[in-house]
């Protein structure tokens, strides 16, 4: 059942012992935690692991959790921090095929939508993991600045210089589909 | 303002994250830069189509998978703070145990030092040590000969009784 706690709330109780508490937070925020693996990582396997790792982490620290900043940018940081670390230590990235399309689209726009899918994965998949981690947290998941640069432990300027530089790459290599 | 440092506002101008003297600054260096406005606009279409871009639906089960390893570890985890508990109660004990022993044993060899140098510094002691001892039914000790300290201790401790 859906509780109305807050994030926070629910943490503190799965500090206390409530594993029931912590299943909920991860209801709550397993899609946003497996997306932002999955389009940093760019492999669905991976990204399940390190989401799950993730969560892991979260209940593991739960006793010295303290609520001084939103329980999701304290999640998406321990993602961040785990999907580098893996980064850093794989071969390049290796990006799984087409991810599904709307099937109500017609079979045109379908096909057409599937090869900007495509050319908007490579683009991201081709930029520094640094820049392509702000884009995803920024853009993809909607965080602030301020919430982006706390996830990535970065300042806000630091993460305005690299969405600055992704966008400028990602132009270029989007530049196909850019309206004129 | 410099355009390089527009652009890199450009982001949280959109999102109206700017104060409103960086906002004015950002806003006034677009009216008079067509390239900045330029990229503005391709930052606008950039977040259109990232915003489309599809991911993979999330594995089944994911959750499940998750919360059912937490329960694993939150009981290890309870297993081995009981185990530890378990091993603090068991070396308290042995070591309450040997200081109990360790403190009895200095009190008895304490006591067996007095009483031989209470025992050799009685002359009249020396004169009772066989009496002593066969009135004790203890007579075999006093045909050893010997002078140790067990001996020593029961001849004083008799002695004391009469």
């Amino acid at each position: 059942m859906e509780s109305s706690l807050s994030d926070e709330a629910l943490m503190l109780a799965a500090a206390g012992g409530d594993l029931a508490a912590f299943e909920q937070l991860v209801l709550r925020h397993q899609e946003s935690a497996w997306r932002t693996a999955y389009r940093i990582v760019g492999c669905q396997r991976e990204a399940e692991d390190l989401a799950q790792e993730a969560f892991l982490r979260v209940f593991e620290a739960r006793d010295r959790y303290r609520p001084t900043a939103a329980f999701r940018t304290y999640l998406y940081r321990i993602v961040v921090r785990l999907c580098l670390d893996h980064l850093r230590k794989r071969r390049p990235l290796a990006t799984d095929g087409l991810a599904p399309v709307d099937g109500q689209l017609p079979a045109e726009q379908q096909a057409a939508e599937s090869e900007r899918a495509q050319a908007v994965r490579a683009a991201i998949g081709s930029l520094p993991a640094n820049q392509r981690t702000a884009i995803v947290l920024r853009y993809y998941e909607g965080l602030s600045g301020r919430e982006t640069a706390e996830a990535m432990d970065s300042s806000v300027k630091a993460v305005e210089r690299l969405l600055a530089r992704a966008r400028k790459t990602l132009e270029v290599r989007l530049g196909d589909f850019f309206p004129d | 303002m410099r355009c390089r440092e527009a652009q890199s506002k450009l982001d949280r101008f959109v999102a109206q994250e700017l104060t409103s003297a960086e906002r004015a600054q950002v806003g006034a260096h677009l009216a008079s830069c067509a390239a900045c406005r330029r990229a503005l606009a391709s930052l606008r279409w950039l977040q259109e189509i990232l915003a489309d871009a599809p991911a993979p639906p999330i594995p089944g089960g994911f959750a499940d998978r998750i919360v059912a390893r937490a329960r694993t570890q939150q009981a290890a985890t309870a297993r081995s703070n009981r185990a530890s508990r378990f091993e603090q109660s068991a070396w308290k004990t042995i070591l309450f145990s040997a200081a109990r022993a360790a403190a009895l044993a200095a009190g008895l060899l304490l006591g067996l030092l007095m009483g031989r140098d209470t025992w050799r510094a009685s002359p009249v002691a020396a004169a009772q040590q066989t009496d002593l001892l066969a009135a004790a039914g203890l007579a075999p000790l006093a045909e050893w000969g010997g002078d140790s300290l067990a001996q020593s201790y029961i001849r004083l401790t008799l002695a004391g009784e009469r």
